[in-house]
């Protein structure tokens, strides 16, 4: 029955069987690699070695940048690249700061459940409005998603979700604001409790929302941003 | 060959500790596609009644009259086709159809139908009882048909004289491998271990028919399935590796069929098993237990390859590993299919022992084996093993096994007991490791 077999190097018989040994059960050829040892399992990693972005030794994939632990891939380049800006520049902008004071008072922590890092010394930056509908959130490469206000963007805010708000240009040409059942709130100048889900709240020029562990974004006509000290106490 | 596809998934849990040699895995065969039900396949079938015609059947006239009804609605229902026979038994066996004294079959059609039914309506009775000459004559009947799918129904009132004990086992060896046989026993005056040593060789099942009303309904049930029947003779064939010893081969779903005897060799390393005919719709579990040669930690080695043939191809296969770790981890992992059959495996022991403990006036064991049983048979959700125990002990609480032994139990109980004692359920699926095509 030993035709043209395959030699076993574990016992020396020919096998007529290619998988494993038709005399000892030793696997062959890319069996054998296949099952090789398994090494000792990797050390507890609590950052993505692709982005240094935290996370859970439970993770599959990287929050923030798609790499895929367990094969140190990174996600397919969607089909989608970032959008270029569309529409007409509206005007607007939104500006972009880490604000100390929105940090020191939050409970928000990052994946692994630690309060993150505040990004001291981050310099403020500027995005355009374009178009009816601005989207506060997070890129995703692997699910082509770029929201027009990339909160992982610089100091990336690991308590933002991927789709946490939009700015939508109203009919009359003013802006409304919607949190997107985001999962830890969106707050407009200062209020204690977040906005409601989904309930559209008009925005107006130099107007303050703060989203994720530290971010503020001004909403503004100009690029002046407002003033930490606009926040109102808590009555 | 039809067009039924065979397919195999082997679950275990492959990781073993260093220094053990066990390996234990479920696999289990599942048939589709064939043309169930339909009497349209290439492959020959034949469907041979033999029924008992000894004096017993008269006492009460009401047994022989239902075996009569029963044997003539199976002929009027024999589908367009189908090769077919009545065997008359008593302290001797005839063919009763197609006529006396011929060995040919009959293949069924409006006029062959009306004339069986004729025939099996007007069944004579008298004489004893010695089925070895039934399974001889049945087996005389279909040995030229070869290749076809040979199924017999076997329906009995009565224990075997005494006269035929030594010729009752030969018959049977005789009868291996030519046919299948299915065997009902009717009334309370017949031993269950015997038409079990008959259906366990013949890869039938034997069930009890405790009113004979329901005979006609179990007949046309048994032909129902026959039909059913769309590859003949498929064999399980199970390699282990030099140095390795088979514990067993065990058939665990739908009946608990221990194989391990059956065993034909291929070569030094190959065995293969019989498992008769197969429906395009069906799946049954093996579980074979196997010692191999003890490996390193890390070490990989093939532990079975189990692979299921249907003449002389192999149409499926499932691999059995074995791979040694350190990681108790790994190797303490219990396989919810393996733990499920040698709990049920263990249910059809404990009813045997405490059965025979209860014959044999020994209370205390029957009273622990039976409570054992009904645990396990909650345990596993095997509600229909558990309802015929309720017939033969008072459950008190299911969870801890507690019950008391029925003292009046009836005989048909206990016999429906032992009877159903190997039937099993099968495990609920979770994630199915698919090996082999």
């Amino acid at each position: 029955m030993t035709v043209a077999g395959t030699r076993c190097t574990t016992c020396g018989a020919d096998s007529a069987t290619a998988d494993y040994c038709d005399s000892c059960g030793a696997p062959l050829g890319a069996i054998a690699t296949k099952h090789a040892p398994a090494a000792p399992a990797a050390p507890a990693v609590e950052v993505c070695p692709n982005c240094n972005a935290a996370r859970t030794v439970d993770d599959t994939f990287c929050e923030s940048c798609g790499l895929d632990f367990a094969t140190g891939q990174m996600p397919a380049a969607p089909a989608a690249s970032p959008p270029p800006a569309a529409g007409a520049p509206s005007g607007w902008v939104a500006v972009i700061e880490a604000d100390r004071e929105f940090f020191d008072t939050n409970q928000v922590t990052d994946a692994t459940g630690a309060k993150p890092a505040y990004p001291a010394g981050l310099s403020a930056r500027e995005v355009p409005l374009t178009g009816d509908e601005v989207v506060i959130g997070r890129r995703s490469e692997s699910k082509g998603f770029f929201p027009a206000v990339d909160l992982s963007e610089g100091a990336s805010d690991p308590g933002v979700s991927r789709r946490h708000a939009v700015l939508r240009r109203q009919a009359d040409g003013t802006w409304a604001l919607v949190d997107e059942m985001s999962t830890n709130g969106t707050f407009l100048n200062g209020a204690d409790e977040p906005l409601d889900n989904g309930v559209s709240i008009a925005v107006h020029d130099k107007d303050c929302i703060r989203v994720g562990a530290f971010t503020r974004i001004t909403f503004s006509s100009s690029s002046s941003s407002c003033s930490s000290s606009s926040r109102q106490a808590a009555p | 060959m039809t067009g039924t596809v065979f397919s195999a998934s082997v679950f275990q849990n492959e990781f073993l500790p260093e220094g053990t040699t066990e390996v234990n895995a479920v696999v289990t065969v599942t048939a589709v596609g064939g043309d169930g039900g339909v009497a349209v396949s290439d492959v020959e079938k034949i469907v041979l009644l033999i029924v008992d015609v000894s004096t017993s059947m008269e006492n009460p006239r009401t047994k022989i009259n239902a075996a009569r009804r029963a044997a003539a609605a199976a002929c009027a229902a024999m589908p367009d086709g189908v090769l077919f026979g009545i065997v008359a038994g008593a302290d001797y066996a005839v063919q009763a159809y197609p006529y006396e004294g011929e060995t040919a079959l009959a293949r069924a059609d409006d006029r062959t139908r009306a004339e069986a039914a004729e025939v099996a309506r007007s069944l004579p009775t008298g004489g004893g009882t010695e089925i070895s000459k039934w399974l001889d004559l049945a087996r005389e009947i279909v040995e030229p048909y070869e290749g076809a799918i040979r199924l017999a129904y076997l329906l009995t009132d009565g224990e075997n004289n005494d006269n035929d004990h030594s010729e009752f086992p030969r018959a049977i060896a005789r009868a291996t491998g030519v046919f299948q046989c299915d065997a009902r026993g009717v009334g309370e005056n017949w031993h269950v271990s015997e038409l079990r040593q008959i259906t366990s060789a013949l890869l039938g099942e034997v069930e009890v028919i405790s009113d004979p009303a329901a005979m006609e309904a179990d007949f046309l049930d048994f032909l129902d399935r026959a039909i059913g029947k769309t590859v003949a003779d498929v064999k399980l064939r199970m390699w282990a590796p030099k140095g390795s010893t088979v514990r067993f081969v065990r058939q665990v779903a739908p009946t608990i069929d221990d194989l391990t005897p059956k065993a034909q060799p291929v070569d030094a390393l190959t065995n293969a098993y019989p498992t008769g005919a197969w429906s395009g719709d069906e799946s049954r579990d093996y579980h074979v237990c196997v010692d191999v040669p003890t490996g390193n930690v890390g070490d990989e080695k093939l532990a079975a390859r189990v692979s299921l043939m249907v003449g002389a191809d192999a149409v499926s296969q499932g691999l059995v590993r074995a791979v040694w770790t350190d990681d108790t981890a790994l190797s303490t992992r219990i396989n919810a299919q393996v733990a499920h059959y040698t709990g049920q495996a263990e249910l059809a022991q404990v009813i045997q022992e405490g059965l025979q403990a209860r014959k044999d006036g020994d209370i205390d064991t029957a009273t622990i084996k039976l409570g054992r049983a009904v645990q396990l048979a909650a345990e596993s959700g095997n509600d229909g093993t558990l309802r015929v125990l309720r017939g033969v002990v008072d459950v008190e609480d299911e969870a801890s096994g507690t019950i008391r032994v029925k003292r009046d139990a009836g005989k048909l109980a206990e016999m429906e007991l032992d009877t159903r004692s190997t039937r099993t359920v099968q495990v609920k699926r979770a994630t199915p490791a698919p090996e082999g095509k």
